[in-house]
């Protein structure tokens, strides 16, 4: 079994919060693949720090907003 | 099934195939009992050639399908999955050239350091894509 890192996000919730904003055009605004965008909300992959400042950015909110530490 | 994933599977499919190619040529004489046979200059550059063909055909058609996958390239987590993949597949090499290197250091056997250098090389490659394609579907 894969231990999954001790990271937390909200970023599901806040893409349910800005029109229901599809997965697929987040993943076009910051860059990265669709599937990779569900990997970070399954919590099965923590993104580097330049894609969670765009994915904060995105949403207007601060990274800790998006992001917590559950270590 | 992201574009890299994709390729991964396809890779490693391809890769798959040339290395039954090469296990057959190599196998059936060692468990014959004559030994690994000496490196056989046709088959190799063939072998070679067909490959990379068939890597740029590949990859030619599957970002024809995916244009805008293509242009956007890896991300971060496809090039972490990458250099992990490559980590684990290049270890397994290494442990095989050596075990190649013993084997000659052992027997003076230089056709069977060849051919357990070329399998394990050809095993490390398929292993680069199977494990890429696992820790896409199962981690990461």
């Amino acid at each position: 079994m894969t231990r999954r890192p001790p990271i937390t996000n909200k970023v599901r919730q806040l893409r349910e919060a800005h029109g229901n904003m599809s997965q697929s055009a987040l993943a076009d605004a910051i860059g990265v693949t669709r599937q990779t965008v569900i990997a970070i909300e399954q919590g099965r992959y923590s993104p580097s720090l330049e894609s969670a400042f765009r994915i904060s950015r995105i949403f207007g909110v601060g990274v800790e907003d998006v992001f917590g530490w559950e270590g | 099934m992201s574009l890299n994933e994709k390729s991964a599977l396809a890779m490693g499919i391809l890769s798959l195939l040339v290395l039954a190619w090469f296990a057959s040529m190599i196998v059936p004489p060692v468990i014959a009992g004559g030994g690994a046979p000496g490196p056989a200059e046709l088959p190799l550059i063939l072998g070679s050639v067909l490959f990379i063909i068939a890597s740029i055909v590949i990859q030619a058609v599957l970002r024809g399908f995916s244009p805008k996958d293509a242009v956007r390239g890896e991300d971060d987590r496809d090039r972490m999955i990458m250099y992990k993949a490559g980590a684990y597949a290049g270890s397994f090499f290494g442990f095989v050239v050596v075990w190649g290197l013993f084997q000659y250091a052992t027997t003076g056997n230089a056709d069977a350091m060849f051919a357990t250098c070329l399998i394990g090389l050809l095993a490390a490659t398929a292993a680069c894509f199977g494990l890429q394609i696992a820790f896409y579907r199962i981690a990461h």
